[in-house]
């Protein structure tokens, strides 16, 4: 669906700054993303991130190498199939109101039950109560869920998300991860690239990360372990410790006391879970083991783990 | 994307407004008790072509008023970001509100041709040749406002108001003859809106004998700058 070959990206300041000179936002970049994968590229401040996902509109040429989104240049695939897509800063007129923003979008995209279209996606964003109110005076948090609302109206195949986490509280932050699940169940071949600096976050969504800093990929790592598992890190209240292997077979107890478990989804996370709670066991925390990302990212950006 | 635009316009159209009422009663054809200038055709005797140049004027400055950032201000702003990553080709969303701010100034120059008439006149006397002036204003002008808004990040309307000005004040034109160089005052005439030719065309309207040759310079002109802003459009990037 993606391909980025050896992708160069340079800025050139103006003629008329004279020391601005030329800077390189993405060097060398390889990247290939098959239908039906969810991608997060997380990475310091000033790593290129923006710079991809803009190359991937076309909104951007690459200095050297090769974009195809589709097998198609990506200015040609926005053009013709569309792109859901969240810019960083989110920029809509604000004299428009939602309901009138969300039309204006359907209408460029040629949406088909616009009408239809608009009033389900209003409703799985939560502006409902906000229909006639104008975009200027919108929260950071609704502007955001607006953006998100125009990047799921159309029948997308590719979303592109950069920062959509921006202003949403942690209700909607939790909201939109089952919104991203829906969006992705719908078609089995659907992408989508989420860049974040939410690392729980982009650890709940995807299946596979890229690490991007200096302009460069630095690694990817698969989430979804081979046999399709993933870690979660439970902390219990009181438990024997043979309840729990026997919940959660290969179970493995950290220095802080809670456990790694593993399941391969969440209907086995719970099947497993019921078991323990009905041993007795009491249950304080469960979460997925995202520090795990974050340590390996913190590897990765030390130079101690590579691209495998 | 039409009722948005139209939306959209709605302050600059009650500024047309403004225009449009400014230009009636700047139009000596509307005001005949004025003075005339020694040496000018009497304006009673031009008849309802004489209000061409005026209707030239309108459509221009509608086409500058209503075109004003139409692309820039989408890039500046970030909006085109959202727009274009909808199904549609630049040259489409911004052909489209081009062809609206044309129509809408053709409009304009219409209604004021038959309505002007009937304020001041009591009744309609023709002069649909006339509309001819500012069909080339609309492409000159507009032709100029798309290669601007797609090159410039701000400013657009300015400068091309800026290039409207010697239309007001042919004096411009006088007094950048003694300050250029002959080469450079050619070069200057040869980029700017060519107000020769509008002339050339409102003296053959009135004469009943059509200055085609300067018609066809003058559309040239324009399309120019459209093919120019067309060419941006594609070839710039979008952030």
């Amino acid at each position: 669906m993606i391909r980025l070959a050896e992708v160069v990206k340079e800025y050139s300041a103006p003629p008329w700054r004279a020391a601005g000179g030329r800077v390189r936002a993405l060097d060398g970049v390889s990247l290939e993303v098959a239908p039906g994968t969810a991608l997060g590229i997380v990475g310091p401040n000033g790593a290129g991130k923006s710079t991809l996902i803009r190359l991937l509109l076309g909104y951007l040429r690459p200095t050297s190498g090769e974009v195809r989104v589709g097998g198609l240049h990506p200015r040609e695939y926005a053009e013709r199939h569309g792109v859901g897509y969240v810019p960083e800063s989110v920029s809509i007129p604000p004299r428009w109101t939602v309901r009138g923003a969300l039309g204006a979008f359907a209408a460029l995209g040629e949406v088909p039950d616009a009408g239809d279209r608009i009033d389900r996606t209003l409703e799985m964003l939560g502006l409902e109560g906000l229909e006639g109110r104008r975009v200027g005076a919108l929260s950071k948090g609704n502007l955001q869920k607006l953006a998100l609302a125009q990047a799921l109206l159309g029948p997308r195949r590719l979303l592109l998300l950069d920062e959509p986490l921006n202003g949403l509280d942690p209700v909607w932050v939790a909201r939109l991860r089952d919104v991203l699940a829906a969006w992705r169940a719908e078609d089995p071949e659907r992408v989508l690239l989420l860049v974040s600096h939410n690392l729980p976050e982009v650890e709940r969504a995807v299946d596979r990360v890229a690490v991007l800093a200096g302009g460069r990929i630095r690694a990817e790592m698969e989430l979804r372990a081979a046999a399709g598992e993933r870690a979660w890190r439970l902390e219990l209240a009181s438990a024997a410790d043979g309840a729990v292997a026997e919940a959660f077979p290969g179970a493995a107890r950290s220095e802080g006391g809670a456990w790694t478990v593993r399941a391969r989804d969440e209907a086995e996370l719970s099947r497993r879970l019921a078991a323990l709670l009905g041993s007795g066991a009491r249950v304080r925390a469960l979460e997925p083991a995202g520090a795990g990302l974050e340590e390996r990212l913190h590897r990765v950006l030390a130079g101690e783990e590579g691209a495998p | 994307m039409i009722p948005v635009t139209l939306r959209d316009w709605a302050p600059r159209l009650l500024l047309l407004a403004l225009v449009v009422w400014a230009l009636y009663l700047l139009e000596p054809g509307f005001h005949q008790h004025e003075a005339v200038e020694a040496g000018q055709l009497p304006v009673e005797e031009l008849g309802p072509l004489g209000i061409s140049a005026t209707l030239s004027y309108l459509a221009g400055l509608a086409t500058i008023v209503l075109l004003a950032g139409f692309v820039s201000t989408d890039r500046r702003r970030g909006y085109a970001l959202l727009y274009l990553s909808h199904p549609v080709r630049p040259l489409a969303l911004y052909g489209l509100r081009w062809a609206l701010a044309a129509a809408a100034a053709l409009l304009a120059a219409l209604l004021f041709l038959v309505f002007g008439q009937l304020l001041a006149w009591g009744g309609f006397r023709g002069g649909w040749p006339g509309l001819l002036l500012p069909a080339l204003s609309v492409l000159v002008y507009g032709g100029l406002m798309a290669t601007l808004s797609a090159a410039l990040p701000r400013g657009d309307a300015w400068v091309a108001l800026a290039l409207f000005l010697p239309t007001f004040f042919p004096q411009l034109l006088v007094f950048l003859e003694t300050a250029l160089n002959p080469a450079g005052y050619r070069l200057l005439l040869f980029l700017l809106p060519p107000h020769w030719a509008f002339q050339e065309v409102y003296a053959g309207l009135l004469e009943g004998a059509p200055a085609w040759g300067a018609a066809a310079y003058a559309a040239g002109y324009g399309l120019f700058w459209l093919g120019l802003g067309a060419l941006l459009l594609r070839v710039r990037e979008w952030a």
